[in-house]
């Protein structure tokens, strides 16, 4: 019996994507770097070096976009507080990535805390960015096709691992120092600049993934001339609120941390420097230890690991 | 909503459209296509859609005053002791008012938004000391106005419109909407092709429903054109990009090199857009020209401009070259030229005129810009020196008995236009007018492989990999063409073939699109090339 014509159409377009959707699955399983690390073609292998750390060791995630990893010092906040954390921080992230990259800890990791620098909040993004990423984290060859060039026979042979970490637990040191001009900076205001819709929708979906995996999300604000005002600050708070998040803005009132735009920025107010980082860590580490879900687990044997690498990032500092 | 190829509108955009018109009643479909164009036209351009509606809104009005004047000539015509010599000139004076008064106010807002700047840099050295005298201060800072979206396409569109109407060969449409949406139909807007009202104009408004085989020939045709785009044009662009920024750091290789990638990069991003376009057009059963027709088997300049950019050639051919040629001064040129000349010669010689105008107008329609001006002026040696040497030529061949449909012949016919055709791509992409002459020159005395011998050339943009990618895929892209050449289509071809044929297809031409595409980490997305004409 000939089926109908629509019929017929539906039947060629089902096994079509049947057979795209295999495609697409074999051919991420060959170009999907077997380690993640840059030699294996791991993008921002930095940040995805949390999965290389040991299973449910990880107490907080620091997530945003260069504000973070150029802020947060979790090596700094081992030593101050015995609490373990990485920055899962990428350049100009957009908060799609930051939702991706948040499964993905969560998949090794079961922080009690997930700390979300704000800046992201307000980098706009189109719809078929998102759906992009989407498609991307469903099958990486969307991510990973360039690998065709680099392919080699262990791609067909081997399944993907993660063994390695990154030194400094994500974070990225920043020597220079190029004063900002902070006339102006956080200057009173009742504006409250705009949050896009998809943005907020994300930020949402970000808490139910943290409180799915018993996580608490926290907002914070780091200290930037360039990219922070009043009317942002109003925003986010205004966005805390009503989602019940907590907010910590480092820029201003009783959380405000102390900067000295002449020696602690290196870059004329847009990110910190290591000075200005280290500052930020500590002003972290209170606040951090303030919070219930955290015990310190300094002098703990199982977390030696910490207490060298610790040692190795000293002895860069002193560099 | 910048490109046709990104997913807001492959994923999103085209198929809430395609959703939208098959649940509506046949007879507003039309309304659903003329909405989804506004939006479209609204998420890149913005605010700037009020241009659009002061367009389409005078091509209207003077339309229906056009088809008013007409109907009172004729009514005046039929009256009993009419002056028929006076009625006819009177009301082509009318007539011709009403034409110049809605072209005038549509080149206007062109001539503004893409030629004002141009024209005050031209004029600058001129005008200041001369307003200086009276007093007046000419504005030294250039007056740079951002262009709404497919200004460059929709005015010729709706000039075209006008001058039908004026000469009758269409009647004109008594509903604003309808012409809205020939002028603004959304997978046309950014890049055309150059829609005639005549034979388009209808089909948009038929609401024909979408059918399966529409969907399946629309959706491989896209598939193919974002194929084109993603594997060959974007993958290009950087090297492009590299040399033409600094040409002076590149040998005459190196410059040879960009200038045959830059016409790939050129072809493949056209004419993929061009395949988006005929493929959506296919889905909503409107049947658009072809703007290509495989211009790389060309055998002469004159035949490249019959099978490149199709729509804009002919727009030029029936409004500017055929006008011209049958105007007054032309045709006692082309007399006095004939007794001159003789009568093969001369009527040659004397079309350059007409031809001329037609090349500086196609030039200048890319951009306000020298090399724009250059690269009309090469193509109008090009195929003027090309006509009036034919008749040497072909004599010449009969005297060496050398057969001109021979292949050997007609292998050196496509080279030489292949060189031609890269020369001219050459002078369209440079920085500008001396940046252009800057790099013939180069390529001319300063042409060495040696950049290929010690490997520079794989460190501009595209490595190794790269170019064996580029060289297979437009083997294939040459290969299909021959193939279209010859009658043969492999949409219809595939289409009539079983489910799994027709899925396998589809499923390889998008999963190599998928790893082979340059898109992602370490590519810039490249915006429609031809919507920023």
């Amino acid at each position: 019996m000939r089926l109908p014509q629509p019929l017929r159409f539906v039947l060629r377009l089902c096994i079509a994507v049947a057979i795209f959707l295999g495609l697409l699955a074999i051919t991420s399983r060959i170009v999907m770097p077997k380690n993640n690390q840059d030699e294996f073609g791991q993008m921002d292998s930095a940040a995805n070096g949390i999965l290389g750390e040991p299973a449910d060791s990880i107490d907080v995630v620091f997530l945003g976009d260069s504000e973070s990893y150029t802020a947060f010092s979790p090596l700094q906040l081992w030593h101050e507080r015995g609490i373990t954390s990485y920055v899962c921080g990428t350049a100009g992230q957009p908060l799609p990535y930051t939702y991706s990259l948040l499964g993905k800890a969560l998949s090794k990791q079961s922080p009690n805390v997930v700390v979300l620098e704000t800046n992201c909040l307000f980098r706009d993004f189109t719809p078929g960015f998102a759906l992009l990423r989407a498609a991307q984290d469903a099958f990486p060859v969307l991510e990973y096709h360039n690998r065709w060039k680099s392919l080699r026979v262990e791609d067909l042979t081997t399944a993907p691992r993660t063994t390695w970490t990154h030194s400094l637990k994500g974070f990225s040191i920043k020597r220079d120092t190029v004063a900002a001009d902070a006339s102006g900076w956080m200057a009173p205001s009742d504006e409250l600049a705009d949050i896009p819709i998809l943005n907020r929708w994300y930020l949402e979906q970000i808490n139910r993934l943290c409180r799915e995996h018993g996580a608490t999300l926290v907002l914070v604000s780091t200290p930037s001339t360039v990219n922070w005002n009043t009317p942002r600050h109003n925003r986010v708070a205004q966005l805390a609120a009503d989602l019940d998040i907590a907010y910590y803005d480092l820029n201003t009132g009783s959380t405000r941390v102390d900067i000295d735009w002449t020696q602690d920025t290196c870059d004329g107010g847009d990110h910190l420097n290591i000075r200005g980082a280290q500052k930020v860590t500590t002003a972290m580490g209170s606040i951090l230890g303030e919070r219930s879900e955290l015990t310190s687990h300094a002098g703990d044997g199982a977390y030696v690991s910490w207490d060298e690498a610790y040692a190795v990032y000293a002895r860069q500092l002193e560099q | 909503m910048k490109s046709y190829f990104s997913l807001t509108v492959l994923a999103l955009f085209l198929p809430a459209t395609m959703l939208c018109y098959q649940l509506m009643p046949r007879r507003l479909r039309w309304l659903v296509l003329l909405a989804a164009s506004y939006i479209f036209f609204w998420s890149i351009s913005g605010k700037l859609l009020v241009f659009l509606l002061i367009s389409t809104g005078t091509i209207w009005l003077a339309g229906i005053g056009l088809d008013r004047l007409l109907r009172e000539r004729a009514s005046r015509l039929r009256a009993p002791g009419a002056n028929r010599r006076d009625i006819k000139r009177r009301y082509a004076r009318y007539m011709r008012f009403v034409l110049a008064a809605g072209l005038v106010v549509n080149l206007s807002m062109l001539f503004a938004f893409k030629y004002l700047s141009f024209a005050q840099r031209l004029l600058a050295p001129l005008a200041t000391p001369l307003l200086a005298h009276a007093g007046i201060t000419f504005p030294q800072e250039a007056v740079a106005l951002a262009a709404p979206i497919g200004i460059s396409f929709y005015t010729l569109q709706a000039v075209s419109y006008l001058i039908d109407v004026h000469r009758q060969s269409i009647s004109a449409d008594r509903n604003p909407a309808r012409l809205a949406l020939f002028l603004s139909f959304f997978p046309l807007i950014m890049e055309g092709p150059i829609c005639r009202y005549g034979d388009t104009a209808q089909a948009l408004w038929a609401g024909r429903p979408i059918t399966a085989e529409n969907i399946s020939r629309g959706g491989m045709r896209i598939l193919w054109g974002l194929a084109k785009k993603v594997i060959v044009a974007d993958r290009v662009n950087l090297l492009v990009k590299t040399v033409f920024e600094q040409y002076g750091s590149y040998d005459g290789g190196v410059i040879a090199l960009a200038a045959v990638l830059y016409t790939v990069q050129l072809y493949c991003d056209f004419s993929g857009t061009m395949d988006f376009v005929m493929g959506c057009g296919r889905i909503f059963g409107v049947t658009l020209p072809e703007n290509f027709k495989q211009p790389y088997l060309s055998r002469t300049a004159s035949e490249f401009w019959q099978r490149w950019h199709i729509t804009l050639g002919t727009w030029f051919r029936d409004y500017v070259f055929y006008p011209l040629s049958l105007s007054k001064p032309v045709k006692r040129l082309t007399s006095a030229a004939r007794k001159a000349f003789g009568n093969r010669m001369g009527p040659l010689a004397a079309s350059g005129v007409a031809l001329l105008a037609v090349w500086l107008g196609n030039g200048l329609w890319h951009g306000a810009g020298g090399q724009y001006v250059l690269f009309g002026l090469f193509w109008f040696v090009a195929i003027w020196i090309g006509g009036l040497t034919e008749p040497f030529a072909q004599a010449l061949c009969e005297r060496l008995r050398i057969d001109r449909a021979s292949m050997p012949y007609r292998v050196l016919q496509h080279v030489r236009t292949l060189a031609i055709i890269f020369v001219g791509e050459l002078i369209f992409r440079a920085q500008g007018g001396s940046a252009a002459l800057g790099m013939l020159g180069k390529l001319l005395g300063g042409f060495t492989l040696e950049s290929f011998a010690n490997g520079t050339v794989l460190g501009l943009g595209m490595d190794a990999a790269d170019f064996v990618c580029v060289g297979i895929a437009v083997a294939v892209i040459v290969a299909v063409g021959i193939l279209r050449e010859r009658g043969v289509s492999l949409t219809t071809w595939f289409w009539s073939h079983n489910a799994v044929t027709w899925s396998a297809a589809v499923c390889a031409l998008a999963i190599i699109a998928v790893i082979f595409g340059a898109y992602g980490a370490g590519y810039v997305p490249v915006d429609p090339m031809y919507a920023s004409f």
